[in-house]
């Protein structure tokens, strides 16, 4: 440790030299030695000594008291005072400037020793105390606190100022009175701030109140907060508290605890609307669940199945459980899922997509889905909600819908075309041969006639093709046995088919007759059979298989155009080459053909199949390339009323039981001819031309068990309504319609409203009394 | 021997023009006419042997037309001549006869002149 460094003012010489002799031999360094004051003042700013021993009685204006009192805050130095005097004026002086010792002189080394020794500690103790005090006025500061100190007994209040200085004289700041302060405060504070304090002193302990000051025309918060020191001894208790302007943090504190209470309900509304949100979860869930649209959830990140519904596992052929988990492109058909996948992870999140798709069912069946995709969060997931529409039954019912109506377009132009030219090649072909006629002389100009007539009858040939593709042709339907019809063609189609294929025929003897042109059906068979050797040309099989079938509701449903009843399938199956599906799809189009150009006419299949259109039946094609082919011809079975002419010569026709008809037909001829077949019939009638006159003649008559009418009458009438308003005036009156025309209001597709009966015209006289007495037999409708 | 009289109604003129070179070949007196709203007065005033009718023409069913006739107690030889549907000539040849008409017969387009001049004869 380094020595006290000392420096000595004493203004007798042989004095300070003693005194720098005993100090030097206690081990301090006296640094230097003063006799007056201005030299002292001097020493002490050059040399910075830890210790001045400080002579009262020096030389010149000033004594030793003067001369520290008159030191600069900077200049201060610890001072031990020597005097010589016991004068107790001299001493207060000498206190007041608050020396660290006093000596008497004279003093022994021992007692110099002892009070340099004090002052050292009393140095440093005041300085650790100084740092305390600089650490205590930077705290308050910042927390922008001051500090108070209450005495109990007599009710100051003292406000404790750190002055940072202690050679300062000591200054206890503010003093106020008690009841000075609490005038400052708010009235309704008052009694909060009494009891806090009574309770502090009470259990000298803790003090703690909040409180309003007033300030002009507001307040401002305060919070206080101490300690109860016990007094020592004699004296008082004090009480010492800082004091905090809290009125910001309360601002703080009010909005905080606003913003709580509002969290406070959103979160006990949140209760209610999490129920309200739960329940309406279950809603949706149910929808999604028992939707019979089929629908999944994927994840956008993996493509896979999060949930699925009942009626997409179901469709696909899955168990949900086992659905569920699936990768999208598990139940994609084609070879490139991909560009789906990243069609849909290019898509927006908002964005709704549509894709048409080929899906697989898990037996492998390939079915055909509108897709259409939604984003959405599932579980917090980004994913996409899947609705996957199965059309595939609908998109071949378009297709068949599309192929009936393109059949149907093609018929009719084809027709239409047709007629033009019979009545064009009728024109040429008679005038040509006229000319043929009169020009015999001229054999030249009799080749050139020849030539033109050969290609007007192809015309003729190739004009009867089409017409028998549009279903036009002139058909003579008669009630034809297959198995006899079959068995007569046998030479032609043995020497049609050539030796290479072998003909096998099914034909069983409990086989329907059916109602069609035998010529048209041996032609139809022919050209079946003439396809069925270019499909062999290494040879083959032929199958000619004839069976019963009875078509229902539910077959015609699945088919176009095919009225339900009683048919007869005639299949011709070759083991050829097959046909493709496009070629199959188009096989029956007029002109569409995949011979060469020039062997074939692309009419041959055309033609059956408006043959047996026209006939009342339908075709459907079977074809495997590679495998063969099977052409069905349903043909509808002859029903007893639709006999063949020779069977229809016998049997005796239904007569009247004494009943009046009422026939009701604006054509004066075709009336009488019918009321005259009645009449012969038996019937008694009654002619009307229109409704009105109709209603007229049932005003008159009594008894009338038969409306016979015409389905269109003239003057606004029509037939039905004029039946509506019969069987409304007579409830139990039967109805019977005649027409000319194959469309008319009471037939629509080619079926009549149920519960109608139609004659069409012109209609023999069996046909009339077997529809007459079948009409007057009628059960009333319930 | 009277002159005979072939009445032939048929809305193609070219056909009529050929049905009436074969019928007058044949010594025939031919009335032809396009509308069959002309046709009863026509047959009325023409009394015709023979009568060739097309059987679909644009105003009036050839077969109201047999129908009429059958009613009118007509003797006259009809051919029924059809551009298609052979039933339909088949069912109206057949109602006339069964309505008492004496000779009907059908042909069917396009006509050959030795099949009409047969029929003719």
């Amino acid at each position: 440790m380094a020595a006290v460094r000392v420096l000595i003012v004493e203004n007798e010489a042989l004095v300070a030299l003693d005194l720098s002799a005993r100090l030097s031999a206690l081990g301090y360094a006296v640094v230097g030695t003063a006799a007056s004051g201005a030299e002292a003042l001097r020493l002490v700013r050059g040399l910075r000594p830890d210790i001045m021993l400080m002579d009262i009685g020096l030389d010149g204006r000033q004594d030793g008291i003067e001369v520290v009192a008159s030191l600069s805050a900077e200049d201060r130095v610890p001072v031990i005072y020597l005097t010589g005097f016991q004068d107790e004026q001299q001493l207060a002086r000498a206190r007041a400037t608050r020396p660290h010792g006093f000596l008497t002189k004279p003093f022994s080394t021992w007692e110099l020793h002892a009070a340099i020794q004090m002052a050292v500690e009393r140095e440093a103790t005041e300085q650790t105390l100084e740092q305390f005090e600089q650490r205590l006025v930077i705290a308050l500061d910042a927390l922008a606190v001051s500090s108070w100190e209450l005495n109990a007994s007599d009710r100051t209040l003292r406000r404790l100022v750190y002055r940072n200085d202690r050679y300062a004289p000591p200054d206890l700041g503010e003093v106020r009175g008690w009841d000075s302060f609490l005038a400052s405060t708010h009235p309704a504070d008052h009694p909060r701030i009494l009891a806090a304090l009574e309770r502090a002193f009470a259990s000298q302990g803790r003090y703690e109140v909040e409180f309003r000051k007033l300030e002009g025309s507001g307040v401002r918060w305060l919070r206080a907060a101490g300690r109860v020191i016990p007094a020592k001894s004699a004296g008082s208790d004090r009480l010492v508290a800082v004091v905090q302007d809290i009125t910001q943090s309360r601002e703080v504190n009010a909005a905080l605890e606003q913003r709580s209470r509002a969290l406070q309900s959103e979160i006990a509304h949140r209760h209610i609307t999490e129920a309200e949100l739960r329940q309406s979860r279950e809603e949706f869930r149910y929808l999604f669940r028992n939707n019979p649209l089929p629908m999944w959830i994927i994840s956008r990140s993996d493509h896979r199945l999060l949930e699925v519904n009942a009626a997409a596992a179901a469709n696909y052929g899955y168990a949900e459980a086992e659905m569920t988990g699936l990768r999208l492109d598990a139940l994609m058909a084609d070879a490139e899922p991909g560009a789906l996948l990243a069609s849909l992870a290019a898509a927006q999140p908002s964005h709704q997509t549509h894709a048409n798709c080929r899906h697989r069912r898990r037996d492998g069946q390939v079915i055909q889905v509108d897709l259409f995709s939604h984003a959405l969060n599932f579980d917090g997931e980004p994913a996409r909600l899947m609705v996957a529409q199965d059309v595939t039954a609908r998109n071949v019912a378009e297709e068949q819908l599309r192929q009936a109506q393109k059949m149907q377009a093609i018929g009719q132009l084809t027709g239409g075309v047709a007629h033009d030219f019979n009545n064009l090649l009728s024109i040429i072909l008679g005038n040509l041969e006229l000319v043929q006629e009169r020009t015999t002389a001229d054999p030249v100009i009799q080749e050139m006639i020849s030539d033109a007539l050969k290609s007007v009858r192809r015309g003729a040939r190739l004009t009867q093709q089409l017409l028998a593709f549009s279903r036009q042709q002139p058909l003579k339907p008669q009630t034809v046995e297959i198995g006899h019809l079959v068995s007569e063609m046998s030479d032609l189609l043995r020497r049609a088919l050539g030796e290479t294929v072998k003909i096998e025929k099914i034909i069983p003897d409990s086989l329907w007759k059916v109602r069609v042109d035998p010529n048209q059906l041996e032609n139809a068979l022919l050209n079946l059979a003439v396809n069925a050797r270019d499909a062999m040309p290494g040879g083959g099989v032929l199958t000619i298989e004839a069976v019963n079938k009875r078509l229902d509701d539910s077959y015609a449903a699945t088919s176009q155009e095919v009225t339900p009843g009683d048919y007869v399938q005639l299949a011709v199956t070759d083991t050829g080459t097959g046909m493709s599906r496009t070629v199959s799809d188009r096989a029956l189009e007029p002109f569409f053909t995949t011979k060469p150009v020039g062997q074939g006419s692309g009419l041959g299949l055309s033609m059956v199949y408006g043959f047996v259109k026209q006939s009342g039946g339908h075709i459907k094609i079977y074809s495997e390339l590679g495998r063969g082919t099977t052409i069905k011809l349903f043909l509808p079975s002859a029903h007893p009323e639709l006999a063949s002419p020779d069977e229809e010569v016998t049997a005796v026709s239904p007569r009247s039981r004494g009943e009046t008809v009422l026939v009701v037909e604006d054509d004066e001829a075709v009336r009488h001819l019918t009321v005259r077949q009645l009449q012969v019939l038996g019937y008694r009638t009654l002619e009307a031309e229109d409704g009105r006159s109709a209603l007229a003649q049932l005003e008159r008559t009594e008894r009338v068990d038969l409306l016979f009418s015409d389905v269109v009458l003239p003057n606004g009438q029509s037939g039905p309504m004029l039946a509506r308003a019969v069987t409304a005036m007579r409830p139990d009156m039967k109805v019977l319609y005649m027409s000319g025309y194959t469309r008319d209001a009471v037939i629509h597709n080619g079926v009549l409203d149920p519960g109608v009966r139609l004659l069409t015209k012109p209609f023999r006289r069996d046909e009339l009394a077997c529809m007459v007495r079948e009409a007057l037999d009628e059960e009333p409708s319930p | 021997m009277t002159e005979r009289r072939l009445l032939v109604v048929d809305d193609e003129p070219a056909i009529g023009a050929i049905v009436r070179r074969v019928g007058e070949g044949l010594g025939y007196k031919v009335e032809v006419i396009q509308q069959s709203s002309e046709f009863k007065r026509v047959y009325r005033n023409f009394a015709p042997d023979v009568i060739v009718l097309d059987i679909v023409m644009p105003e009036t069913d050839g077969i109201e037309v047999i129908q009429w006739l059958a009613g009118e107690s007509c003797t006259a030889r009809i051919i029924v001549i059809s551009g298609f549907n052979a039933a339909y000539t088949e069912m109206a040849t057949k109602l006339g006869v069964g309505q008492g008409l004496l000779s009907i017969s059908a042909m069917t387009k396009p006509l050959s002149i030795a099949d009409l001049r047969a029929a003719l004869e």
